[in-house]
């Protein structure tokens, strides 16, 4: 070994790159080497667009599985709406007695019993009320079997159905969408990626550079906007492809909220990683965070189908700010002006995250 | 004794660094002279790793202070960084990164630094420059981490037990280059758990049992000085019966 090797006093020194451009390239390799980041990034997002999109696309009307209770001397009338439900493309029609009925409506299989009349009782229902779909489905029912005894519509209505761009279900999912996979990208990216580079005492050795600290942390805010760009362009590209999505706002408001919530979502995610170097308890906290927002904040569909002790505090939630800022931009071509409520939201959270991450950040 | 003599890379007095009730560290002081190597040993909690954590000024101390290279480390710790290099224990850098990429990154963290494949090929990584760090061995590992303690050519060192978990083979390499880092003038602090290191590597030896400095001196003056110095127990006694002697117990069981 010692034949090969030059003393290294005698050569220049020089300035060889600059510490904040170097962390930002780290921060890009980072993401394009890691397979799993990249494809939970990029792929995942228009995965859900096209399975929602497809599934939900054509005005397939809902269909409802009916118990008919068998019982012993049904009438020729019973028989008319038995034979008109069992033909019915809305109706799945399950028979059996009480108890088979009883189980299947445990199972799930059918949401709703029509008996018809027997031992002196008329027909009658049974479901449970605080089922949405089952009282939907009671609705539909309904209407099936008094038209099927006979019953006129007093009013004939005419039904027009939307599918211009910009109303469909697949239109509001796509903001959606876009601010999900901001909020779950920025949290798990660069959340894991602090937890990491402190327990393999990565952190600990930059300390021991003249590195200024901050080059770090802004480092992961630049690569976030990058990844951001990267994201958006392919979400909005597909969307486009699938279903001729569009923005009917102006595209740079669009991004220029979506970079908000990004950036908001860094900061909450270095708060997250502020002290711990256990990934166990990162993937807890980011998932004690995200999970509710997901479910609540209006990703899938309208947060007022909440009740409204949950719709109303949501509203101050960072990703339902995030999403209906998105939302009103790309279809109601709403002004950053219109959005400033959220933008506000954002803003606070922003701020708030910072200073705190700031103040608990732990290096080692 | 307030100004430290211009042939010593670093001196420390009187440090102390309590975490409650723990004294972790108790008074210790070192110097390490201008081209030569000091080696800490000690068992674990003994108080190495904080004591080597003050110096490198990654931790304040309570009391006491520090001079590396002529500057005082609370007053000027970010010229000192630009002109020291550490390799610290069980740091994992970015596997997915090439050895260039790796050095070239830590060369940017300094106003002057030699240029990264100069350094890669002193450390006979150039054939590997543009292997990603997942799959290099850990001898040539270690030895990434080295250039990148390297890439300022720091005129202080600071080798924190960097032969760990290597091969016999890696690790005489190793020494090798240590050996040749101090013929180039450089200083070293090297903690470590090995007496052999130890011995092979080190002018001077400290043995450090909670938070203090227990013995002192030469390998050489610490094998004689505590097993006796008939010439037969020189010839046959180690660091490891010195260490064994002072601490009551052996150093890779502590």
């Amino acid at each position: 070994m010692r034949a090969e090797m030059q003393p290294m006093t005698q050569v220049s020194k020089s300035k060889h790159g600059n510490a904040f451009l170097e962390m930002c390239k780290c921060r890009w390799r980072e993401f394009r080497r890691e397979p799993s980041a990249f494809f939970f990034v990029m792929f995942m997002p228009i995965l859900w667009m096209a399975i929602l999109g497809f599934a939900f696309s054509g005005a397939k009307k809902e269909r409802y599985g009916v118990g008919w209770l068998n019982v012993a001397g049904e009438d020729s009338g019973a028989n008319v709406i038995h034979d008109t439900l069992a033909k019915h493309d809305q109706i799945r029609l399950i028979e059996g007695d009480e108890s088979a009925l009883n189980l299947s409506l445990i199972r799930g299989e059918i949401l709703i019993v029509l008996a018809p009349p027997s031992a002196g009782r008329g027909w009658h229902y049974k479901l449970d009320a605080t089922n949405r779909e089952a009282t939907r489905a009671r609705t539909a029912l309904d209407d099936i079997v008094q038209s099927a005894a006979g019953r006129q519509d007093v009013l004939k209505v005419a039904e027009d159905y939307v599918t211009v761009p910009g109303t469909r279900y697949i239109d509001f999912l796509v903001p959606g969408l876009v601010a999900l996979s901001i909020m779950t990208s920025s949290l798990f990216g660069v959340g894991a990626t602090i937890v990491v580079n402190r327990r393999e005492n990565l952190l600990k050795r930059y300390l021991v550079t003249p590195m200024q600290p901050v080059a770090y942390i802004l480092s992961h805010v630049v690569g976030r906007s990058f990844i951001l760009a990267a994201e958006l362009a392919a979400i909005l590209i597909a969307a486009f492809a699938m279903f001729k999505f569009d923005v009917q706002g102006n595209l740079l408001s669009f991004v220029l909220v979506a970079a908000l919530g990004a950036a908001t979502f860094t900061a909450l995610a270095m708060l997250c990683g502020s002290r711990t170097s256990n990934m166990a308890v990162m993937n807890g906290m980011t998932n004690l965070i995200s999970v509710p927002m997901m479910i609540v904040a209006g990703v899938w569909f309208a947060r007022s189908n909440f009740p409204d002790w949950i719709a109303e505090p949501a509203a101050y939630l960072p990703l339902t700010a995030l999403v209906e800022a998105l939302r009103r931009i790309a279809l109601e071509g709403a002004s950053l002006a219109t959005v400033a409520p959220q933008i506000m939201i954002l803003f606070a959270y922003l701020v708030g995250a910072t200073l705190a991450a700031r103040r608990l950040f732990k290096w080692y | 004794m307030a100004v430290s003599a211009p042939d010593v890379a670093l001196s420390a007095r009187g440090l102390k660094k309590y975490f409650g009730e723990l004294k972790a560290v108790d008074g210790i002081s070192l110097t390490v002279d201008h081209g030569s190597c000091v080696a800490l040993l000690g068992p674990n909690g003994a108080g190495k790793t904080t004591t080597v954590e003050m110096l490198e000024g990654l931790l304040s101390p309570d009391s006491g202070d520090i001079e590396i290279l002529g500057l005082s480390l609370a007053k000027d710790r970010r010229s000192i960084l630009e002109r020291i290099g550490v390799v610290l224990q069980e740091t994992t850098l970015y596997k997915r990164f090439t050895v260039a990429e790796t050095v070239a990154l830590f060369a940017s963290f300094y106003k002057n630094s030699l240029d990264p494949d100069i350094v890669i090929g002193r450390l006979l990584l150039t054939d590997k420059r543009d292997t990603q760090l997942r799959h290099l061995s850990g001898g040539q590992r270690q030895r990434v981490y080295l250039a990148c303690a390297l890439v300022n050519d720091p005129r202080l060192l600071f080798l924190d037990e960097p032969t760990t978990g290597l091969d016999p083979q890696a690790r005489r390499a190793i020494w090798e280059l240590v050996g040749q880092l101090k013929r180039e003038g450089r200083s070293i602090l090297l903690t470590t758990h090995y007496m052999d290191e130890a011995e092979a590597l080190a002018d001077r030896v400290l043995i450090i049992d909670q938070g203090r400095v227990i013995a002192e001196g030469t390998p050489q003056q610490l094998i004689r000085d505590t097993c006796g110095d008939t010439v037969q127990q020189v010839r046959h006694g180690t660091l490891e019966d010195v260490f064994i002697k002072l601490t009551g117990r052996s150093i890779r069981e502590s």
